[in-house]
């Protein structure tokens, strides 16, 4: 930018950037200790004037807000930043949050996929909070669950897998949607997951099966889970 | 693998959910607009908990973050909001019913009230229609006529002076 970025502390701490000039603000920011100190005081400052308009939240939203977190993963951090891991002590992280402390280091990470985590959960949302989802589970024999999310106004299902047996290098789960044509491919997953799946149409039943890493078209081995919806 | 546990998700809804509600509601006006907002706001912070930094400023301070940007995202995407917004008188504050409520629920809404009235009227106007109406600074300037230096500087300044009459440590 070609004028004096710390003129955009203010403006970008009242979100009053367009996304173009928001980014390169916070590429600027990375390397002004400076601009953090002020920015710091300046967002303390702008959530007091939105604490200041609290307005009281419809009772069942509390419960709404908490099937979908039942049934929402966390991402993860594939490695802490410098700063994090000065910093980082162990401890879960929503309690952190509520106490204002550090939380969250120690595991190994998966995948720094926020971007990802959050358009999949605009989606996921919309099926979650539909008035009309239902819910399925089936538990796996081998260990874990699939658990099958799905809506018909939404014409969507979420699929979930949770605590499903480590798989060989070179094998991946995947999902199958089952309906009166026959079996059709959906995504590879891992053992704990979140995948949306779009047209649900007629389906009858959602299938995991292990495939070759990649998936395959039509299913190589039988389910290890199908869910019914 | 756990990163955190439902329940302390729970309490933060508990004590950060009007808040998060009452601003979103201000900023996108439309009450069920504003509940899917505070729904996703709480997702959110669930999924990116990793992603706090408390070196960075109070949880208090990352969750409004995450609800005003929300807000202003599905405000500046909505072309009815944003003919609503120009409708919309900024000049008298909030509507009364949100003062009301805000009064009887947040203690501290007097002290910002205060706050807000010790700004010169063009730094209380650019920020409100900045934080509580979605409006990029180039937006803003627009509205009051002025040139986007001094916008910027209006913000800045008002803000350092809301800053410390709140006692918000600089």
């Amino acid at each position: 930018m070609t004028v004096d970025p710390h003129g955009f502390i203010a403006p970008y701490a009242l979100d009053a950037l367009d996304d173009v000039e928001r980014a390169r603000f916070e590429a600027h920011l990375e390397d002004c200790e400076d601009c953090m100190l002020e920015l710091a005081g300046f967002v303390e400052t702008a959530a007091r004037l939105g604490e200041a308009e609290a307005k009281p939240v419809p009772v069942d939203l509390r419960d709404r807000l908490m099937a979908e977190v039942a049934v929402t993963p966390q991402v993860r951090l594939l490695r802490p930043t410098p700063k994090w891991r000065m910093r980082l002590a162990r401890g879960t992280v929503a309690a952190a949050v509520v106490l204002g402390i550090a939380g969250g280091a120690g595991y190994m990470v998966e995948h720094e996929r926020m971007q990802d985590a959050q358009q999949t959960n605009v989606a996921m949302s919309t099926v979650l909070s539909a008035s009309d989802a239902q819910t399925a589970t089936t538990q796996v024999p081998g260990g874990g669950s699939v658990r099958v999310v799905y809506s018909a106004s939404e014409d969507a299902a979420v699929a979930l897998t949770k605590d499903l047996p480590a798989l060989d290098e070179g094998r991946v789960y995947q999902l199958w949607m089952i309906d009166a044509d026959g079996v059709h491919p959906q995504d590879t997953v891992t053992g704990n997951s979140s995948s949306v799946m779009k047209g649900l149409g007629g389906a009858e039943s959602v299938a995991v099966t292990i495939e070759p890493a990649g998936g395959s078209t039509k299913p190589t081995t039988a389910p290890i889970a199908t869910v019914r919806v | 693998m756990s990163l955190g546990d439902e329940s302390a998700l729970g309490s933060l809804y508990d004590v950060m959910g009007a808040a998060v509600h009452g601003l979103a509601r201000r900023i996108v006006r439309d009450p069920s607009r504003a509940e899917e907002i505070t729904q996703e706001v709480f997702v959110q912070a669930w999924q990116t908990a990793a992603k706090f930094d408390p070196s960075k400023g109070s949880a208090r301070a990352w969750l409004m973050t995450l609800a005003h940007r929300r807000a202003v995202d599905v405000v500046r995407h909505d072309q009815a909001a944003t003919n609503r917004e120009n409708r919309y008188d900024w000049s008298n504050g909030p509507d009364h019913d949100v003062v009301e409520e805000a009064v009887t629920l947040n203690l501290e809404h007097e002290q910002v009230r205060r706050c807000m009235d010790g700004l010169t009227d063009l730094q209380r106007e650019a920020i409100v229609l900045a934080y509580f109406q979605g409006n990029t600074y180039p937006e803003v300037a627009e509205h009051l006529g002025a040139n986007l230096a001094t916008v910027k500087t209006r913000m800045r300044d008002g803000l350092i002076r809301l800053r410390d009459c709140m006692g918000v440590p600089a």
